[in-house]
């Protein structure tokens, strides 16, 4: 197994290039505060947009703010003077709590919108967005499902269960703590995988990479394993997938963190 | 002055192109009716398939004449269908409406009315002060001119087109163009949408408006130069028992000469032009 620090480093610092710009580039629409059902108890915070900047918040707090911006508007009017921008954005959305759930859509347009979400700590999130968009999630302890498809997943500070999935862009999960994480999944096609974990995290790693490389900043111990043969029949078809994980324990193992890319790298990386 | 009209097809006058059970059935009848009014005239029109046109007339009087061609595949569908989709005239002091359907609220205690359609195609003559509110579904064009009451006008397969006209409460299609014309500045706000079609506004020079436009996938182009400003999002809350919503819609703000009534364009997958009345 290669140990690359040089290789963890730079790739921290483009990971953290690609997300410094998200919370400055988010103007400050007039936020919106969203009370709970039940402010004592978990909630769950689901965004679905087809593109958007979406910025999930946790924080001591027991409602949900939520800020929207239609960012600069790529939209001009032409008239007998000429083309020119047509000021700010335009954007509907919609959003709903019934029973300490709150949903937020919007309506199919192609420019990017900015979502700022201020939740409690303790939420849980399903959140997708799939074009010319980004997830990044910070300090939320609660269970993640996290989609993208052509733009970045980055998770700060996380202490649950997080499945996140980009099909073309890096998927990037660091946690603050590992006492409430179950299973964990990172995928990717297209993607680099990147893993943060605290110096005396205990984890079993599964990791498979078809054509990229796998460097890590902790010392692993890599289990003996045979390739896992899966057979599925439907309507006639037998498919039969075979997956090829390499499996390691990171300080004796633990909570299994799953990560399987076809194209792109794999950094375990150690967290301040 | 009341003088309620209320028509079921009458069979005497029908031209029945069969009669015999399992045969299709089409009765058609073109007649005008003419409503005296005073000072406050108030047209509806609610029709489900077919064309409503709505013109400038006399001052005291709304003359309508109605094309109605009603078809069943049988008579027993026919008769059926007098029930299930009437045809309703009637006026109401100044208020005169025509309306094709059903009462919904006993909708699901008859018997399906399959193949049953009744088109009814009406021009409609009207004081210029009429407030005026007309509406289709399929099969047809929604027209008004020269009038300079309140406007709401809708459709759902086709568009509508309005010229001539000094306010407007809402012009509306989900798959149609929309064309609104004004003969001045408009007198109050105006909500101008549409789903799958283009947006076409006219209004005269040296009019005065703003406009709040929400456009998806479309383009827009002015032969008037507009003003891009500055608009702040709106919020709509709602409550219905533990559930709670929100509606947040933030549109981009264009001027028009010193600004004025609002009027909202909003199209999903269509285009919007503003150009200058002919």
């Amino acid at each position: 197994m290669d140990t690359t620090l040089d290789r963890s480093l730079a790739m921290m610092a483009f990971l953290i290039g690609l997300f410094a710009a998200v919370p400055s580039a988010y103007s400050q629409s007039a936020p919106i505060s969203i009370e709970l059902s039940q402010p004592d108890q978990p909630m769950t915070l689901k965004i679905g947009i087809l593109s958007a900047d979406i910025v999930v918040i946790g924080e001591s707090r027991k409602d949900v703010q939520l800020e929207v911006d239609g960012g600069e508007s790529e939209r001009r009017i032409v008239t007998p003077s000429g083309s020119q921008a047509i000021t700010g954005g335009s954007y509907q959305l919609a959003a709903t709590e019934d029973n300490n759930v709150v949903e937020v859509s919007s309506d199919w347009r192609k420019s990017t919108m900015d979502v700022v979400v201020r939740v409690p700590r303790s939420a849980n999130l399903e959140l997708w967005t799939t074009n010319n968009g980004s997830i990044l999630v910070q300090g939320v302890s609660g269970e993640m499902q996290l989609q993208n498809t052509n733009g970045p997943v980055r998770v700060e500070s996380a202490a649950g269960p997080v499945i996140a999935e980009s099909v073309n862009d890096v998927v990037s999960v660091s946690f603050a703590s590992l006492s409430g994480v179950s299973a964990t999944s990172l995928t990717s096609v297209n993607g680099t995988l990147a893993v943060g974990l605290p110096e005396s995290a205990s984890v079993q790693l599964h990791l498979d990479t078809t054509r990229g490389n796998i460097t890590s900043d902790f010392e692993i111990e890599v289990l003996p394993s045979q390739p896992k043969v899966s057979r599925t029949e439907d309507r006639g078809k037998v498919e039969i997938a075979v997956e090829n994980a390499i499996i390691a324990n990171v300080n004796g193992g633990g909570p299994v963190i799953r990560m399987k890319t076809l194209n792109g790298d794999i950094e375990i990386n150690r967290t301040p | 002055m009341k003088r309620p009209t209320l028509l079921f097809g009458s069979l005497g006058l029908a031209l029945l192109s069969a009669t015999a059970q399992g045969k299709p059935v089409v009765d058609e009848k073109r007649w005008t009716e003419t409503f005296d009014v005073s000072d406050a005239p108030r047209l509806t029109v609610d029709v489900i398939w077919g064309d409503v046109i709505v013109e400038r007339g006399n001052n005291d009087q709304i003359e309508m004449t109605i094309e109605s061609i009603r078809r069943a595949d049988d008579q027993t569908s026919f008769e059926r269908s007098l029930e299930q989709i009437p045809l309703r005239l009637d006026q109401d002091g100044d208020e005169v409406f025509l309306k094709v359907g059903r009462d919904w609220r006993n909708w699901n205690e008859l018997p399906p009315c399959r193949g049953c359609s009744v088109t009814v195609n009406v021009v409609v003559r009207v004081p210029t002060n009429s407030a005026v509110d007309v509406s289709s579904v399929n099969d047809g064009q929604v027209i008004v001119s020269d009038v300079a009451g309140m406007v709401t006008a809708s459709n759902v397969n086709g568009g509508v087109s309005t010229s001539g006209l000094s306010q407007c409460a809402a012009i509306e299609s989900v798959n149609g163009d929309v064309i609104v014309g004004f003969a001045q500045s408009p007198l109050d706000d105006c909500d101008i949408e549409t789903l799958n079609g283009d947006i076409n506004v006219s209004l005269p020079d040296g009019a005065d408006a703003d406009f709040a436009v929400s456009l998806a996938n479309g383009k827009m182009r002015s032969e008037i130069d507009l003003t891009p400003r500055a608009t702040r999002a709106q919020v709509q809350h709602t409550q219905r028992g533990d559930r709670h919503h929100y509606e947040i819609d933030k549109r981009s703000g264009l001027r028009l000469g010193r600004g004025g009534s609002t009027l909202s364009l909003k199209s999903l997958n269509g285009d919007v032009f503003v150009e200058r009345s002919q």
